[in-house]
């Protein structure tokens, strides 16, 4: 277990890695359900990635917070109780605030509760470090996570609906590309994603190791 | 190899007790918390949906059960109390037999004031400036391409038309079947559609009739899911609506007379 003396250094790896090294969608590869089902407009995959990271912050916090108190044997069960408290939380507050979003993300909201990414997020890293780390851990995660969703939002909206936040961009003539907001434009996206990213960090290491040869 | 140390099992027993109950104390709070926000939201949204699809109308009521008919819930609202139904009825329809006994009846009902219908099926009356009955709007559901679709309508009685049409839920293929919303000449066709002698729905060009809907292009099942919901309801309300043969000069007050189930 690492030192629990908080270092600025620490912190700052443990926000960053969420966002682009481990990012959660992009290289874990985590919360696949969200992402294909809610994904077809920005604004849905905004509000999605910011209700998955309320859950996440809030549960990772509770979490590491009891980590001392919780039997090992239970740990699952207590972590999906916390879980579960957080998202019924969520689905009402959006349901008060944007009911129009509500409506749109419909049960997807609920599902967060079994989003891996969570789950995960708790037995890999809140039930084992400080609460300091913890939250800022879920920040970044969530923060990644939420970016990822918005990329391949847009990217769906754009392409699907020709519009951005629902503003048209194409006018009266543009013919909409309809697989990619159904199911099905959600994993053709998320693969040429995923494609362009493992070909720069492909070539990324390439030239490292080229360089390391020639020193 | 070394057993691991057991917790106990009154630990296990506690430790899942304590976060049940705290979990159970938050989400209380925050339902009772958001609750009057959501409510007022959704009656908000009805209401804008009643409306919208009575373009004559200003102001909205709902139909309420009294005895197995369907009435116009009394001024006030649904909860404002039977006994106000029953003594309006009876001064302004003295003339007719059964007022007291109606008057009665609805003292039977209690505080509820009759009672609406389960929503999904719920029916409203819609009144303009003056107070004048300018048509009913009902909810109606059925199976569509995906999953149920739920929509609202306006029907103007007099005119036997369908006046407007919103959908109000539906889960269909984005691109293709939700255009039965998102496409203006499909819901514009909805805005004086005769219902005599039936709502047919027409591929291409059609005769140019008044009881004829456009199918849209890509989405045959969906207009046709639409089309049949409000056959079917038109077939189950018909018989049902308060009916009024004075429609226009009345005031609600004085309509509570009801031909049930003619």
């Amino acid at each position: 277990m690492a030192a629990e003396a908080k270092s600025p250094d620490r912190l700052y790896q443990e926000f960053t890695k969420g966002i682009w090294k481990e990012n959660p969608i992009f290289v874990q590869v985590l919360g696949m359900c969200p992402m294909l089902a809610v994904t077809n407009t920005a604004i849905n995959a905004l509000a999605m990635g910011a209700a998955t990271a309320f859950v996440l912050i809030g549960s990772s916090f509770l979490v590491s917070l009891l980590r001392k108190f919780v039997p090992k044997e239970v740990r699952i069960s207590t972590y999906i109780v916390i879980i579960a408290t957080f998202v019924t939380a969520a689905d009402f507050l959006l349901q008060a605030t944007v009911p129009d979003i509500h409506r749109e993300l419909g049960a997807f909201i609920s599902l967060i509760v079994v989003n891996c990414l969570i789950l995960g997020r708790q037995e890999a890293f809140a039930s084992r470090n400080s609460v300091g780390y913890a939250v800022v851990d879920a920040i970044g995660m969530g923060i990644g996570f939420a970016l990822a969703l918005f990329m391949l939002g847009s990217a769906r909206e754009i392409l699907g609906f020709g519009s951005f936040f629902g503003h048209p961009l194409f006018g009266p003539n543009y013919e909409p590309w309809v697989v990619m907001i159904l199911p099905p434009g959600g994993f053709l996206m998320l693969g040429m994603i995923l494609l362009v990213m493992n070909w720069f960090q492909q070539r990324k290491s390439r030239s490292r190791e080229t360089m390391e040869k020639a020193a | 190899m070394e057993a691991p140390r057991q917790t106990p099992a009154y630990r296990l027993i506690v430790t899942l007790g304590v976060a049940g109950f705290l979990s159970g104390l938050i989400i209380v709070s925050v339902y009772e918390w958001t609750r009057p926000k959501i409510l007022a939201h959704q009656a908000e949204s009805l209401r804008k949906a009643v409306l919208e699809v009575l373009p004559a109308a200003k102001t909205m009521r709902p139909l309420v059960e009294v005895d197995g008919a369907w009435r116009i819930a009394p001024e006030g609202g649904a909860t404002a109390g039977a006994g106000t139904a029953g003594a309006e009825s009876g001064s302004g329809d003295g003339a007719s037999g059964s007022s007291t006994s109606a008057a009665a009846d609805g003292a039977d009902d209690g505080a509820a004031g009759g009672k609406e219908a389960a929503p999904g099926e719920r029916a409203f009356a819609g009144f303009d400036d003056s107070g004048s009955l300018v048509g009913f709007a009902f909810e109606a559901e059925g199976g569509g391409f995906q999953d149920v679709i739920r929509l609202i309508y306006g029907f103007d009685p007099k005119a036997r038309e369908i006046v407007g049409m919103r959908i109000l839920e539906s889960r269909e293929t984005p691109g293709l079947g939700d255009k039965i919303y998102k496409d203006p000449k499909f819901v514009h066709g909805f805005d004086a559609l005769a219902v005599d002698p039936e709502i047919v729905l027409v591929k291409g060009a059609g005769s140019g009739k008044e009881n004829e809907v456009h199918a849209i292009t890509g989405a045959t099942i969906s207009s046709r899911a639409v089309v049949e919901i409000l056959r079917t309801s038109r077939a189950h309300w018909d018989d049902a609506t308060p009916q009024d043969t004075s429609m226009d000069r009345t005031r609600v007050s004085e309509k509570e007379e009801v031909q049930g189930g003619s």
